[in-house]
């Protein structure tokens, strides 16, 4: 691939993007958000397959969400040689496209808040590695699902 | 058959003794007949606890179980119940449950297990960690022994990262306290039944399970299947819609005051079950089910946080609405009284036990001036106001220094050996303490509400308002989700649920239908499992008619496994269990006496109405509900043709003997 070529893709200017917000007073930390996160995108169960970490800590009194911030400037979207990280035209999502993702890492090592929190992390489909992060429910008409199941309002779509 | 969905599929068997782990299928049929939890122990049991094993021998087992709904988007689920002779069992230690909630059940099950069996005694103190794609080690504990819970929990965390979610024994444990538990974070306990102190005897000080959540690779193991995941999603939105009309606001309903006073502490709303769905204390109780702060306690100079729940916060003040006696209300400031609540998770104490059983026995001895401090061996005074009082209590409890060492084989033997009159020990029966039962730490439980009460205190084999009896006083007071119900709502309700009016009503009729429906209930509750606070939804604010939906359980066992139930036949597992429950009891000797041995606490005066239980009246309201249960009113043994009806055949073949 040509440098110039790659160019043309990438100097695009990048759509802001909604975000989620996070109340911690608001959170009783009962993980309902990462369950709705892993049983919608994969329709499976298991923790590691959200997209939205919770951080218990019963003993300090404090819950914490971590969750893509849908930065401004993308690390992840410029780093990706193969156009795998892609932005949502609705909602502005930095979404990787699992048909095109190569597994490389790229977007992983770009991201600035990787690797104290877990954003990005990949599953093997058929012995490839493909990334993952939060795309916030792309093409889901009710919004991202963690927001949906709260029971608490803790987590907030906020639209930019 | 279908493929089964939910299940991790595999349990695992440890063995102590020997030191050996071994990863089984799961008996899909069990599953399939028994669902999970409570109800896979009893059939577990029913195989391999024979009668006549002592609790702190290596023949005892402590069976933990999940079910299929635990780990998954469903209300409630992320509960585990746990199995084995429980040693707070009073006189003779027998087989019975315990549950809790915190994040050990649905870590366990992304770690690849549905369950785990420990088996024999080690010799040296031992924990063990199970992570990644089921890999399983005992370690050395031999530095964790005599740590407190929290301490424990913090250094498996230290070793074996963040992620880890781990259930530990504290002092009390360790020193074979029959009101010893086994806790999980700041709050969350298996607390009733002794357990801590099987975990004691066995010298396994803890359990951690780290899943790969926090790993960057996800891998096969653990990840649990589900039959209908968008069918999930509609049922957690009509929870919500039932429990509280949807997502709701904390700072709207946070209690601003108790008593007068304002609550200044920082405190948010805490689940105290993973996956649950609601603000439990919404609107009504003050301070269960909280997560607190750096609350400055000034009588012990820390900054205290933690989390409150159930039983745990009557530590920072007792007081009912209706007539506590005087002299057992109390308050501490809510920062001293975390402390101490704390303290007590710490060590591993039950707080039903302790606060609702000897604490109580012992203020009211003191004040009626039948037992001086001297007369209890208690080198301060006897001061519920006092911090520093029940610290002390507690600390020599765990320890078993001095008037701790009766106190820690739990109250019934501990009253025994101090002396206390009968009549002022909150002691129901068969070891455990005063829940739901009108005179008590629960003594706002009005007559005749506390006859309902009575039958299933009499025919269960512990204390059944933990994971059984919250239905009933939450229709007949209303709920943290829905206020009280009208005179006339409330009728159309239990005609609705239990076909007559007279189960609310004045006298004994009608009492046996709620009784049976909330035991079979309370069997799927801890099988599914469910959260027993909000399940079963039997009203709701947030709909027309003010019913919820009591088929919400079916439902969602449907959409998680691929299984469609109605509800009645889904309470046909329940009745299953709780015969199949009834028969290790009968299998180890219980009969109608032991089950009117609740009758002498019954006839105490209650603390609203000073009513007594009429012992005529009470003996043929049992007779009904042993008819009605299919139960042989002289003896309490389930009768052959309903095992088999219930396809407990091989129950009936051991009971009667194999000739037909």
């Amino acid at each position: 691939m040509k440098a110039s070529s790659k160019a043309d893709v990438k100097t695009v200017p990048v759509k802001q993007s909604a975000f989620l917000k996070y109340h911690p007073e608001r959170c009783t930390g009962c993980g309902a958000c990462e369950l709705a996160c892993a049983l919608y995108h994969e329709g499976k169960e298991n923790l590691a397959l959200s997209r939205i970490h919770l951080i218990y800590d019963p003993f300090a009194g404090d819950h914490k969400a971590e969750v893509c911030v849908q930065c401004y400037s993308p690390g992840c979207y410029y780093a990706c040689p193969a156009n795998a990280v892609q932005i949502d035209p609705d909602t502005g999502a930095r979404y990787i496209d699992e048909e095109k993702c190569i597994g490389c890492g790229s977007c992983e090592r770009a991201c600035p808040l990787m690797p104290e929190k877990l954003i990005i992390r990949y599953k093997i489909v058929d012995g490839k590695k493909k990334y993952f992060k939060c795309d916030l429910c792309r093409g889901r008409p009710e919004g991202p699902a963690c927001v949906e199941v709260c029971p608490a309002s803790a987590l907030e779509l906020v639209r930019r | 058959m279908g493929k089964l969905y939910g299940y991790a599929g595999k349990i695992l068997r440890v063995n102590l003794t020997s030191q050996k782990t071994i990863i089984e299928n799961l008996n899909e049929k069990y599953a399939r007949d028994y669902i999970g939890g409570r109800g896979m122990i009893a059939r577990i049991a029913w195989d391999e606890l024979k009668p006549g094993i002592d609790p702190f021998s290596s023949d005892n087992k402590l069976i933990f179980m999940t079910g299929p709904l635990t780990g998954i988007l469903s209300p409630g689920s992320g509960r585990t119940a746990l199995g084995g002779i429980a040693p707070q069992v009073y006189p003779r230690p027998w087989f019975t449950r315990s549950n809790s909630g915190g994040r050990f059940g649905p870590e366990l099950k992304y770690c690849g297990f549905d369950g785990i069996i420990i088996e024999g005694a080690s010799e040296k103190p031992v924990y063990l960690w199970i992570h990644d794609e089921r890999q399983v080690e005992i370690l050395n504990a031999e530095n964790l022994w005599g740590m407190d819970t929290f301490a424990t929990q913090r250094e498996l965390s230290k070793i074996h990262g963040n992620e880890t979610a781990s259930i530990a024994i504290g002092p009390a444990g360790e020193r074979l306290a029959r009101i010893a538990t086994i806790n999980s974070g700041s709050g969350n306990a298996f607390g009733q039944g002794g357990f801590g102190a099987v975990m004691g005897s066995k010298k396994l000080k803890a359990i951690a399970v780290t899943s790969r959540r926090n790993a960057k690779e996800v891998n096969e193991t653990g990840i649990l299947e589900v039959a209908d995941p968008k069918r999930l999603f509609e049922l957690w939105q009509k929870t919500l819609k039932l429990l509280q009309g949807g997502r709701a606001i904390p700072e709207e309903h946070l209690p601003k005051s108790y008593d007068g006073v304002e609550i200044k502490y920082p405190r948010k709303f805490h689940a105290c079950t993973h996956a649950c769905p609601g603000l439990c204390s919404r609107g009504r109780f003050v301070w269960s089910s909280f997560m607190w702060k750096d609350l400055p306690s000034k009588v012990f100079h820390v900054n205290e946080s933690g989390t409150t729940m159930c039983i745990g916060p009557y530590f920072m003040g007792f007081e009912t609405e209706a007539a506590a006696p005087a002299h057992v209300k109390w308050s501490l400031d809510f920062a001293d009284g975390l402390v101490v609540k704390n303290l007590s998770d710490k060590l591993g104490i039950n707080q039903w036990d302790f606060i609702g059983g000897i604490a109580l026995a012992m203020f009211l001895c003191r004040c009626k001036g039948l037992k001086t401090e001297k007369d209890l061996g208690i080198d301060c005074p006897i001061n519920p106001n006092d911090p520093n009082f029940w610290a002390k209590m507690l600390y020599m409890t765990a320890y078993r220094q001095g008037i701790g060492d009766y106190i820690a084989e739990g109250t019934a033997r501990a009253a025994e050996k101090l002396g206390i009159p009968d009549e002022l020990v909150p002691h129901v029966t068969c070891g455990y303490t005063e829940h739901g039962a009108g005179r008590g730490v629960w003594g706002f439980f009005e007559y005749p509400y506390w006859i309902v009460g009575a039958l299933l205190w009499a025919t269960d084999n512990r204390d059944p308002f933990a994971d059984t009896g919250h239905t009933y006083p939450r229709i007949v007071y209303g709920t943290h989700y829905v206020g009280p119900l009208k005179p006339e709502q409330l009728k159309n309700l239990v005609k609705k649920l239990w076909g007559t009016e007279e189960a609310v009503a004045e006298g004994y009729d009608g009492k046996v239908a709620p009784a049976i429906w909330m035991q079979n209930r309370g069997c799927l509750t801890s099988s599914l499992p469910t959260d027993d606070y909000s399940f079963p939804i039997v009203a709701s604010s947030f709909t027309e008619d003010g019913f919820g939906d009591p088929s919400l359980e079916a439902q969602l066992y449907a959409a998680v496994t691929g299984i469609e139930y109605t509800a009645e036949q889904l309470d046909k597992i329940g009745e299953r269990i709780f015969n199949l429950e009834r028969a290790i009891a009968v299998r180890e000797g219980r009969t109608r006496k032991d089950d009117e041995r609740v009758i002498p606490f019954f006839k105490r005066p209650n603390w609203t109405r000073r009513v007594t239980l009429d012992e005529e009246k009470f003996k043929k309201l049992l007779d009904e509900y042993y008819k009605a249960r299919g139960w042989d009113p002289e003896t309490g043994w389930p009768l052959k043709g309903k095992l088999i009806e219930l396809g407990l055949d091989y129950v009936a073949n051991e009971l009667y003997g194999k000739k037909p």
